[in-house]
């Protein structure tokens, strides 16, 4: 393999969906300074910010949720959301994503618990998988999804968010920490709780 | 308590180590007591990750949820903007003839400029990366934005040199070609790094290409490398010409390999948002998102189709690696390097075993209490 292809190798794994703008490469404190220009209610800022945190925030919430217009709709909430924060001057915000994230887990929550509530469960919000002609098989790996999806449905809180941070959002388990403000230790910890139930969940649900 | 903990942290490393392209078969050989446990854990990972490709967000999603956005902002500010109307006129009407306010102006105006030559750590530093932001605001990002990137670029390794060349210590940030030093070690521009072992054997996956690096400049003339990874450049605009291998947008030349991600259709005249890294031939294209056509809006930054991100956790043995090479013709003065083996990495506090024993956001997020649905 040529330096080249390694080079381009290695890149690859750094994609992101942030393409940050030029000049804010050059600024060690990006996030600080469009948080301060964004509290001012400068556009370009604002529209900067939208775009380089939404599809964070839209792949956590599209990981949690089924329904495709709920998404959206929750996703569009965080903003809004964030918008009235920066606007009422509220507590500092210190870790941008980590906020984002946060509310984005709170209003899925809430979605959830008003959902059980109304014992509204739709049975055809099923997720579309690509790449295969076989229905049977498409059937079976909506039915396998569903039931994970339902089954995380019933951890706590903290490990739904937890497992979608991780596996959404495939952040690190540095960062994963940084954003619930917990030690590395105790982000590993909770993930092995949340992956130990959910193995006992879909173990019984199998059973069924 | 202690046991689990343990177990947990086998677990991770064990993630860690799928990740990294490790089979499952040799990372549960590593931990041949607890493999069924794992196991079992490995298959719930696997079950929980997304189906097939990784999650798409929809142009239109993002683009509406903007306009929303956005809109919420401007009936704010309008909202602000009436209030304050009588605050500034007030304020106008003290200040219109006010020989202090001029005078004000100027010495901002001369702080600015003054600015030019700060270095990293300079108090006057953060005024003169405002100024640059400011610079790029008014251009709007007009011309060639990645030429802009390249003269920042070479500003900033300017700006080592000249601390290295004045003795002067400092965190600083910077990109270039990674290359090894003649007889050992490595340099970023001509700049010379000092790595940990891991780091030096990530370097040679990034040897060649354009990186982008943070550390600390010490009293050896060295950068401490903090951190070091691929630089990319993010290009939006207008895909104008398209050949098999290459394409024109916004005058630039950008490569496609065999690796790079397109989502939508290619079509000339569409809006593009591409990920690109810079090789010394060429910027290759990573990835690139391709919008509807009439979805397509001229402000939008890039959503391209996003991939699994690096674990920057290290694996036992192997630390994340930050270099910094020189821009092709800078002529910045090499100096041998050293390689260190230190670690730059800082320790968190103990583990706890308790999930919810930490401070929560709750000052920041919405409150709401834990319970299951």
């Amino acid at each position: 393999m040529s330096n080249n292809q390694a080079y381009l190798k290695a890149a690859h794994r750094f994609t992101s969906i942030h393409a940050r703008p030029a000049y804010e490469h050059h600024q060690m404190i990006s996030e600080e300074t469009l948080l301060e220009r964004a509290q001012k209610l400068d556009e370009q800022s604002l529209a900067q910010l939208h775009d380089r945190y939404y599809p964070l925030v839209y792949r956590y919430v599209r990981y949690r949720l089924d329904d495709e217009q709920v998404v959206e709709d929750i996703s569009s909430e965080v903003f809004l959301r964030l918008l009235d924060h920066l606007h009422k001057r509220k507590s500092e915000i210190r870790d941008l994503r980590g906020w984002l994230l946060g509310t984005a887990g709170n209003i899925v929550s809430d979605h959830l618990r008003q959902k059980y509530r109304r014992r509204n469960e739709s049975l055809n919000h099923h997720e579309e998988l690509p790449g295969t002609d076989d229905p049977q098989r498409a059937a079976e790996n909506r039915e396998a999804r569903r039931s994970i999806r339902l089954a995380m449905q019933s951890l706590t809180r903290e490990q739904q968010h937890v497992l979608a941070l991780r596996f959404s959002q495939e952040l690190s388990i540095e960062e994963t920490a940084r954003i619930m403000n917990k030690t590395a230790g105790a982000v590993k910890v909770l993930q092995f709780r949340a992956l130990a139930s959910l193995r006992r969940l879909i173990g019984i649900q199998e059973n069924k | 308590m202690k046991r689990q903990q343990d177990l947990s942290q086998i677990f991770a490393e064990c993630l860690q180590k799928l990740d990294a392209g490790y089979s499952t078969d040799q990372v549960l050989a590593e931990y041949p007591d607890q493999a069924e446990q794992l196991s079992t854990l490995l298959q719930a990972a696997a079950a929980v990750r997304p189906a097939g490709q990784a999650i798409r967000v929809p142009a239109s999603a993002q683009i509406d949820s903007r306009r929303r956005f956005l809109a919420k902002a401007s009936q704010l500010k309008r909202r602000k903007g009436a209030a304050g109307f009588w605050a500034v006129l007030h304020f106008t009407r003290r200040h219109l003839a006010s020989a202090a306010f001029t005078l004000a102006a100027l010495a901002l105006l001369l702080i600015a400029f003054g600015s030019a030559g700060a270095l990293p750590g300079d108090g006057l530093y953060p005024v003169k990366l405002t100024a640059e932001g400011i610079g790029a605001s008014l251009a709007g990002h007009s011309g060639d934005p990645l030429a802009w990137e390249t003269n920042l670029d070479r500003r900033r390794l300017k700006e080592v040199a000249q601390m290295i060349a004045n003795g002067r210590t400092g965190t600083v940030n910077f990109s270039g070609f990674l290359d090894p030093a003649e007889g050992s070690g490595w340099l970023v521009s001509g700049i010379p790094l000092v790595m940990n072992e891991n780091q030096i054997r990530a370097a040679g996956a990034l040897t060649g290409g354009y990186v982008e690096v943070k550390g600390n400049v010490n009293r050896d003339g060295q950068v401490e490398v903090m951190q070091i990874q691929p630089r990319l450049f993010p290009l939006n605009g207008i895909l104008q010409k398209m050949e098999p291998d290459q394409w024109l947008v916004n005058d630039t030349v950008v490569l496609l390999t065999s690796d790079t991600r397109i989502s939508g259709t290619p079509q000339a005249g569409r809006q593009v948002f591409i990920q690109a890294a810079r090789t010394r031939d060429a910027y290759q294209v990573l990835a690139v998102e391709i919008s509807a056509g009439d979805e397509a809006s001229p402000e939008a930054t890039a959503t391209v189709t996003p991939t699994r991100r690096p674990d920057t956790t290290p694996l036992p043995g192997l630390t994340p690696l930050t270099v910094q090479t020189p821009a092709p013709g800078e002529n910045i003065k090499p100096i041998p390097t050293q390689t260190g083996n230190d670690d730059h990495e800082t320790e968190k506090p103990p583990d706890s075993e308790d999930d919810s024993n930490h401070e929560d956001r709750g000052a920041e997020n919405e409150g709401h209490e834990n319970s299951r649905p």
